[in-house]
């Protein structure tokens, strides 16, 4: 029998499948119309135990920046979460924090449960006065640790895997498709429709956002109601996802300004015809653009983050009355290590900012000047600021001589992704083949980054020119079905990488 | 019985008026509400215990003078003086301080591979 698809049945199947991804992703139930969401919920009996390596941290061990521990900040939020905790009836997840130095105002709790609170939460929160309570942190902490209890990492990881086999089969039918539409028979002209990898993007991008989104509400709802257990404000909550409302409230207004301009653009090209054609391109794909975005984003609008969280909190929380907790915060922001964390991670984040703009680079000298004025010992531990003392003095020529540091750092529990490459890279450099062609491998398995086999290509190729035998590392990155990792795979085998 | 209740709201709202403090952030001028989300609001006094309730609609548009700085309740000029009242019970005019944005390029994957960076954070970031 031969079998036909035709290119409604694919979108069908393709949404179908990321429906059937969302329910099975989802643990969590819905947040009640009434009474309380923690009451609804059934704890689950256990978390996975995952010991401190790159897969518990990932993906924020994937950017140079990486995490970091400073002892003080890391204590007060864990007794920020032990509060939390102790109004939770189901099982207790092991609990990991870190701190990641970078300014902007988010928090994670990664595939692996931890924690991460970037410096610049912390820095808003240190320096904005209206915020000045553990409550306000509080709401950040439960947040993420609702995540956790609700075993949304879980989830995730689950869905990630979904989405690479998904992903992994459009990209057969986008190759069949192709073979299809040159065919002489057959409903090629309808199979060809996916032939551009269209529908890979829209999973990617449109149906797990979607199943994302819902988690988010559930993370707020469930911090509400530990908040409330521990005995903070859950009022206070509502200022912090104020700032999402008035975030997004000035992206939309700066959308409308671009939009209000569009007719003032077309009347200045001289041709009201050309001018409404050429500027309409650009006000139609911004529109498009926003719209899908809307769509798209993995956080729901703050503004309606904010009317459930107030909704809730009026309903279920109006008898609530407690004093806020603002002299805990102010004594931890007030610490000597606290204050140097914050102001050497900026120091670090200018530093790495000036790097990255070709024009204004410091010079290698310059950039070991500045990381010489860092003090908070966390910092000068961190990962982030070897990698930065690595390409320095990398740029002065002395890369090979920092073998056997890259090799501590790479040992350690918190290393980066661009760290342990350049441990790999720099004992390719030395010849050390066996050796590199093992970290890259670990790397691969560590960071679940399949870009690897060019790289473990290339080292086979340099290790034996003639008889490297490559072709199984080949058909598994082609296998991938990812564009960027076989063109890098290609370029290894053709020695252009 | 409802007069000495009134009498009572009245020597509530002189003391409050008294005994607020404006915290930064919300004694701004132009901070006014904008938003009620109930037809009746509770009503606090200054030993933070409720003292009965008034209608939502004689809060619009008057204007936050401060929050209290034990409890973050706000406190509102209304045409018969200053009340405190929870901050969800109201939306005001008041604009806070966006967090600075940082730069999205330091956060860029080391990978060359797809990156999904969808997380569970707090907001959407650099993704």
């Amino acid at each position: 029998m031969k079998y036909r698809c035709g290119f409604r049945h694919l979108a069908l199947c393709a949404l179908a499948s990321g429906t059937l991804m969302a329910g099975q992703a989802s643990a969590a139930p819905d947040v009640p119309a009434k009474g309380k969401y923690i009451s609804v919920i059934t704890p689950v009996t256990s978390y996975p135990a995952m010991q401190p390596g790159p897969q518990l941290l990932d993906p924020n061990n994937k950017i140079p920046v990486g995490v970091l521990s400073e002892p003080v900040t890391v204590a007060y939020l864990k007794k920020i979460a032990t509060n939390l905790l102790a109004g939770w009836s189901g099982a207790r997840p092991p609990i990991y924090i870190y701190i990641q130095p970078n300014d902007q105002f988010t928090s994670d709790a990664t595939i692996g449960g931890t924690l991460v609170f970037t410096t610049g939460i912390l820095n808003y929160f240190a320096t904005t006065p209206g915020f000045q309570s553990e409550d306000c942190m509080a709401f950040v902490v439960a947040h993420e640790l609702a995540h956790v209890l609700l075993n949304h990492p879980a989830d995730m990881r689950h869905s990630k895997k979904m989405m690479d086999k998904t992903n992994g089969a459009l990209q057969l039918m986008s190759i069949m498709a192709h073979m299809a539409k040159y065919a002489p028979v057959g409903g090629g002209a309808a199979l060809a429709y996916v032939a551009d990898s269209a529908l890979v993007q829209l999973t990617q991008e449109y149906i797990f956002p979607i199943w994302q989104r819902g988690q988010e509400i559930e993370a707020d709802t469930l911090a509400i109601d530990l908040m409330a257990r521990a005995n903070y404000s859950v009022e206070e909550s509502l200022k912090v996802l104020e700032i999402f409302k008035q975030k997004e409230q000035e992206e939309r207004a700066k959308q409308a300004a671009m939009d209000r301009n569009f007719f003032k653009d077309v009347l200045n090209t001289g041709n009201p015809v050309t001018g409404f054609f050429n500027q309409g391109i650009g006000w139609l794909g911004r529109n498009v653009q926003s719209g899908l975005h809307d769509i798209a984003a993995d956080h729901p609008g703050g503004g309606k983050r904010l009317k459930n969280a107030r909704n809730y909190i009026n309903r279920e929380y109006d008898d609530q009355m407690v004093t806020l907790r603002a002299a805990p915060f102010r004594s931890f922001i007030a610490q000597q290590p606290v204050r140097q964390l914050l102001t050497d991670v900026k120091s670090l984040n200018t530093l790495q900012t000036e790097a990255l703009d070709k024009k204004n680079a410091p010079s290698a000298d310059a950039t070991l000047r500045a990381l010489h004025d860092i003090k908070s010992s966390a910092v000068q531990r961190s990962e982030y600021y070897f990698y930065m003392e690595y390409v320095a003095r990398k740029e002065k020529g002395q890369g090979n001589q920092m073998l056997g540091q890259l090799h501590q750092a790479y040992l350690r529990p918190d290393v980066t992704e661009d760290i342990a490459k350049s441990y790999a890279e720099t004992l390719e450099s030395q010849k050390q083949y066996t050796q590199a062609l093992n970290v890259y491998e670990n790397i691969q398995q560590q960071f679940g980054d399949d870009g690897m086999y060019a790289y473990r290509i290339r080292v086979i190729k340099k290790q034996d020119p003639k008889n490297g035998n490559t072709a199984v590392l080949m058909a598994k990155c082609i296998a991938t079905g990812d564009e960027a990792i076989k063109t890098l795979c290609n370029d290894a085998q053709n020695n252009k990488l | 019985m409802k007069s000495y209740f009134y009498a009572a709201l009245f020597a509530g709202i002189v003391m409050v008026g008294v005994s607020g403090v404006a915290r930064p952030g919300h004694a701004a001028t132009n901070n006014v509400v904008t938003d009620v989300f109930s037809d009746s609001v509770t009503v606090f006094g200054p030993d933070h215990k409720p003292m009965g309730k008034m209608p939502a609609s004689a809060l619009l548009h008057h204007p936050v003078v401060g929050e209290d700085p034990a409890t973050g309740l706000l406190r509102i000029r209304t045409d018969s003086g200053i009340v405190m009242v929870k901050p969800g019970k109201v939306g005001t005019s008041a604009k806070v301080e966006l967090p600075a944005e940082g730069d999205c390029r330091l956060l860029r994957p080391a990978s060359a591979s797809r990156e999904d960076s969808s997380t569970s954070g707090l907001a959407s970031g650099c993704n």
